[in-house]
């Protein structure tokens, strides 16, 4: 018995079908639904899911912050940016990559929040990374 | 009755300011495609996180949340208000600045004021309005990230208590001619009561509902100015559109209506010349 699952971002519909389970990172480690779980909320972290389609295919999907709610019948992934493994454009990660990496060794210790930021979008690119990975695997 | 020569030369500036204006009503319905677009792609997201706070809001009660307590008496209102960068866009900045104004005088004295957007920032600026702080406008194709320094201003003075609430105007997209200036509270939060017919605490909050609440609550700010920056941005879009067609067209009558003088003031000066001739020739 498949589920509906919704994965939407505030600027689009990443993912919408029906699914037999999916995998997300939540901030306490990763989480599995199958059909039939209990009505369920949880914040997500940063970290690579898998949906797992009603035929029975698998796609790995990077995920950044955000919810999940689990209905009887439903399941909404509110996440903050959500991107299909086939979406992700290596080379635009390649590139804010290097950028997070030139800013990292240039602004030193001087600037906190730079360094911040820098810190995250370099995270965020590593995670693509790993996450479009998978499709070449495939 | 005007030369010749001047007529000309008014057609042909009417022929350039048309070609202008019906340029600048494409590019605004190709922009107005994809505005549309994003704005009904961020749709689901603030539904959904709406549906989610109510369930919350059931289970923890309506003072779960600093962001959702009602605040103090004496300390002001904050408005903020939309508007854009760029003119040209028919009545939609006048619109929103009358509605605004209008909010303005019966909030009362101390009322602060945000803008986004070089029209709104400038009327106000000319109405004697002080202004807490003015964002530019966010382009044509904002993004999630871009409001980040908006939503945290606003929630950081909430919650520090220097502001009482946080009212949104912003033009809302009702169809291509129509967009109404719209006032919505944004801070504190209101829980809406749809619960889709699950009751909120039959829900699993993990790791508890506290932490969930924490988390989402920002979000569910930021969704919310986002969305009034999509619609600010779509509703800019179009009413150029609507604005530059009506433009393109009146340029039309109005080089008809010039070729025609044109015409009479040839056909007029042949006439003359003829007379001249005539009573020349017959004066001999």
């Amino acid at each position: 018995m498949p589920f509906t699952l919704e994965i939407v971002t505030p600027e689009r519909l990443t993912w919408k079908g029906e699914a037999s389970g999916v995998i997300l990172p939540t901030i306490d480690g990763e989480v599995g639904i199958l059909p039939k779980h209990e009505p369920y909320v949880t914040v997500l972290g940063q970290g690579e899911g898998r949906i797992t389609a009603v035929d029975g295919t698998v796609e790995h999907i990077a995920i950044i912050g955000g919810f999940v709610q689990v209905r009887p019948d439903r399941v909404l992934v509110l996440a903050e940016s959500a991107d299909l493994a086939d979406e992700l454009d290596l080379a635009l990660i390649e590139k804010a990559k290097a950028r997070a990496e030139a800013t990292l060794s240039d602004a030193g210790l001087n600037d906190p929040a730079a360094v911040a930021t820098a810190r995250a979008a370099l995270s965020r690119a590593l995670l693509h990374l790993r996450v479009a990975e998978r499709r070449r695997k495939r | 009755m005007p030369s010749q020569r001047e007529i000309r030369r008014r057609i042909g500036s009417v022929k350039n300011i048309r070609q202008i204006t019906r340029a600048m009503q494409f590019v605004a319905a190709s922009k107005l495609k994809r505005a549309q677009e994003s704005t009904l792609a961020a749709r689901p997201y603030g539904h959904s996180i709406d549906e989610v706070i109510a369930d919350l809001a059931a289970v923890l009660g309506a003072e779960g949340h600093p962001l959702l307590r009602a605040p103090e008496a004496g300390s002001a209102r904050t408005i903020v208000l939309f508007t854009t960068d760029r003119g040209l866009a028919g009545a939609l900045n006048s619109n929103l600045i009358r509605f605004a104004l209008k909010e303005l005088e019966t909030a009362g004295a101390g009322t602060k004021v945000v803008t986004i957007g070089k029209k709104g920032r400038d009327a106000l600026a000319r109405g004697g309005y002080e202004i807490a702080a003015a964002f530019p406008g966010f382009g044509d194709k904002p993004t999630f990230g871009d409001v980040t320094p908006l939503v945290r201003l606003l929630v950081d003075d909430f919650l520090a208590g220097r502001s009482a609430g946080v009212t949104l105007i912003h033009p809302t997209f009702v169809s291509t001619l129509t967009q109404r200036p719209e006032g919505v509270q944004l801070l504190p939060i209101r829980a809406t009561a749809d619960t889709a017919g699950i009751p909120g605490n039959q829900f699993l909050f993990e790791p508890n509902p506290g932490v969930v609440l924490e988390a989402l609550l920002p979000r569910y700010v930021a969704s919310r100015v986002f969305q009034a920056v999509l619609e600010t941005t779509a509703c800019e879009q179009s009413s150029r559109m609507v604005a530059m067609k009506n433009a393109t067209e009146n340029a039309g009558d109005l080089i008809g209506d010039l070729t025609l003088t044109y015409n009479k003031v040839r056909q007029t000066n042949i006439t003359r010349e003829m007379i001249e001739i005539a009573s020349g020739a017959s004066a001999n």
